[in-house]
């Protein structure tokens, strides 16, 4: 039973590892597609900062950004 | 309209072609219109897996090259009316043959069959692409170990991105004795690790090593296989239990033996 448990932990290490392998051209392209609807709504200075982690659920992704003024205006549903 | 399906893996040496050959010949016995094209260029083996490479004139390349028509390169089963192989080129012509062109090809066999098994290539280069682009499902051929889950959840990965109908699992080569024994990861475990849905579990049998094209109706593969063919046909999720043989007293035995040979 320890064996087998060992074995599916190995693969699964393996596998999220794999899976978290995510590249720079990736990053670069999500942070630049997402700054460009973040701008859209807030002010921003410097890029977002993306930081993809294993959860217990599977993976985290936080995305974070400083905003020096949220953009005023009124949609239809006000 | 015929159901384009793809038999991928992402590590060579699972048993894809295998998988090709004794799901057609399950589907055809079903009464279904069968062809399984051997997109695999160059490392070509359906014809042998199936039996009739003493019968293959014509290949894809011929038909792409227009020295033959589809009809002429198709290739009847020895014993089944309603199963046929295209095979591919001996020689790896593969870079003059365009995904476009196979998807063509493909498409021509829509009005003839109910189903197109396509035998991709192993590992996720242009030849893996270019089997993927003519399917409407994808089946991910994996065995118990680590190396080839590995691949596979790559491949499964890859495979989301074509926006297929559907992507499965079949789990190759599970051994029961193993299994109940724990020594070999469980399909539940592995359905779980790679995140997609499992269609079928074939156990690991001297019959499908020995077999030509078709197997024996007494062996685990053969109502294995049927039962897979079943799941395609009516969508249903009814798994082969290979574990059954070797749980209680006199499974117990079996795989003592099993573990002394």
């Amino acid at each position: 039973m320890k064996n087998k448990s060992r074995e599916i932990m190995r693969v699964q290490n393996v596998i999220d590892s794999d899976r978290l392998n995510v590249g720079k051209g990736f990053t670069d392209l999500f942070v630049e597609d997402f700054s460009k609807l973040v701008q859209d709504y807030f002010e921003i200075e410097k890029q977002p900062i993306l930081n993809i982690a294993k959860d217990k659920n599977g993976y985290k992704v936080e995305i974070s950004f400083y905003t020096n003024r949220v953009k005023p205006f009124n949609s239809i549903v006000d | 309209m015929a159901k384009k399906i793809v038999v991928a893996s992402g590590k060579g040496g699972v048993g894809k072609t295998t998988v090709t050959v004794n799901l057609g010949v399950a589907l055809s016995s079903l009464g279904l219109r069968v062809a399984l094209v051997d997109l695999d260029f160059g490392l070509n083996n359906l014809d042998v897996v199936m039996g009739v490479e003493n019968r293959v004139v014509f290949d894809l390349l011929d038909v792409f090259e227009g020295r033959c028509r589809l009809k002429q390169a198709l290739v009847q089963s020895n014993d089944r009316k309603n199963l046929f192989i295209l095979p591919s080129g001996k020689i790896d012509f593969s870079k003059h043959i365009t995904g476009q062109n196979v998807k063509l090809l493909i498409e021509k066999m829509n009005s003839v069959f109910d189903y197109v098994i396509i035998d991709a290539p192993a590992g996720i280069d242009l030849g893996f692409h270019r089997a993927v682009s003519c399917a409407d499902e994808a089946l991910v051929v994996v065995t118990p170990n680590l190396t080839s889950l590995r691949d596979a959840d790559k491949v499964v990965s890859i495979l989301q991105s074509y926006r297929l109908d559907k992507v499965s699992l079949v789990i190759n080569r599970a051994r029961g004795d193993l299994i109940v024994n724990k020594k070999m990861i469980s399909p539940t475990d592995i359905e779980l690790l790679l995140k997609t849905n499992l269609i079928a579990i074939l156990p690991e049998e001297d019959a499908v090593f020995l077999s030509s094209g078709t197997l024996s109706k007494k062996c685990d593969s053969y109502r294995a296989y049927r039962t897979f063919a079943l799941n395609l046909k009516n969508g249903t999720k009814k798994l082969f239990d290979t574990t059954c043989k070797y749980s209680g007293f006199f499974g117990s035995i079996r795989r003592s033996i099993k573990k002394s040979v």
